[in-house]
């Protein structure tokens, strides 16, 4: 793969810990930039920008909602 | 430019047979569904084409597919959500009114036909290995067709979910990401990051989809008990006790609108939100590997906008 091994490895850290531990994952939403930085280091151009649209999603249910509501991208 | 909603459908109608036989009438109105769907929705919506394109595009300064991969790409689109709605119990998007007989023969046709022509209008050796790796590709997402039908349970973890819509919809955009690099002359590299740039955008896309029913009116997975991220991310939230009764109230909201609503809100809002977070993570891998593709400097707008199309819903 292109991508450093190093790279991938955090990743794969990454999403272990997103997908087992609820405590990870609020620390994701109450701090994107340090919870991400803690895992992967300084992050990429990428990883900002994933940063801002996680902070950029509505927080409140209502807002989220309503936006995900016109959010359909097709199933294949 | 040629217009590769155009190319697409023309291709299809290429490949299929050209006569008035039941089972040419049958594939004809495939043809004209999938004719009517680039024409009438955003062209990203049909990634099963729209990848594909985007990545050989990407790799060769604009040219696309030949057309027997985009042939391939739209008989496996249409036999893939015909089979899907038959699976889910949703009315057919298209052959609503023939029998399960006609549409199993169809769904047959359409794979058979894919499986033929994608390696065509190549060189014999890189045909070899096209339709080598469509097999492969199909046989893992229809193993992940299967898995999907699994339902929730109380032990249902998000990790089992997550591979389990890699199987399907990842192994999908990865496997057709491939395809297109491989007929672009992609370098290991190049069909590497295409790759993984298909898996990630699949994935991304099935999570928002999944999430997107849940706080809309469709009730599909409900009703079929599917195992999703927020449902799966909810019940990991939840002491092991009380795991069992969120997965029956789950059930009951398929038929009560107003329980549904409550559940959206109130059980099920922390686990959306963080659906959300990991979809853009998901995005920001798929840019990582378009900027990989991108080095090139041939440009990669279409992969851009395949991106885009996926992450704008969720912004403010």
């Amino acid at each position: 793969m292109p991508v450093d091994p190093e790279r991938r490895a955090g990743y794969d850290q990454l999403r272990e810990r997103y997908l087992n531990d609820p405590d990870f994952r609020a620390a994701v939403a109450a701090d994107p930039t340090g919870a991400l930085e803690g895992v992967l280091g300084p992050l990429t151009p990428e990883e900002t920008q994933a940063v801002a649209d996680i902070t950029a999603t509505p927080r409140s249910d209502d807002e989220l909602v309503e936006h995900i509501r016109s959010g359909g991208v097709g199933s294949w | 430019m040629t217009d590769w909603r155009t190319a697409a459908t023309d291709a299809l109608a290429a490949a299929v047979a050209d006569d008035d036989s039941r089972l040419g009438c049958l594939l004809t109105e495939a043809g004209e569904h999938l004719g009517w769907l680039l024409a009438s929705r955003p062209p990203e919506t049909v990634a099963a084409l729209a990848v594909p394109v985007a990545v050989h595009r990407c790799l060769t300064g604009g040219a696309l597919p030949s057309h027997g991969l985009l042939a391939s790409a739209a008989a496996t689109y249409l036999a893939l959500d015909v089979l899907d709605d038959r699976m889910d119990g949703d009315a057919p998007a298209f052959w609503g009114d023939r029998g399960d007989p006609e549409i199993m023969v169809g769904v047959q046709l359409l794979l058979v036909t894919a499986t033929q022509v994608v390696g065509a209008d190549t060189v014999p050796q890189r045909a070899v290995r096209l339709t080598q790796l469509y097999r492969e590709t199909i046989a893992v997402v229809a193993d992940g067709q299967l898995r999907t039908g699994e339902p929730l349970t109380a032990s249902t973890t998000p990790a089992e979910v997550e591979s389990r819509v890699g199987a399907r919809s990842g192994a999908m955009l990865a496997g057709f990401a491939e395809l297109a690099a491989i007929a672009a002359d992609g370098s290991p590299s190049d069909v590497a990051s295409a790759r993984a740039f298909g898996y990630e955008l699949a994935v991304a896309r099935q999570h928002l989809n999944d999430v997107t029913e849940l706080v809309s009116e469709r009730t599909t997975d409900l009703r079929n008990r599917t195992a999703t991220m927020a449902t799966a991310l909810a019940l990991q939230g939840l002491p092991i006790e009380q795991r069992e009764s969120l997965v029956e109230r789950l059930r009951r909201a398929a038929t009560d609108p107003s329980d549904r609503r409550r559940l959206v809100a109130e059980d099920l809002a922390r686990a959306i939100g963080e659906v959300c977070a990991l979809i853009h993570l998901h995005l920001a891998r798929a840019r990582t590997h378009a900027r990989l593709l991108s080095d090139h400097e041939l440009g990669h707008d279409g992969l851009d906008r395949l991106i885009e199309f996926t992450a704008a819903p969720l912004r403010r």
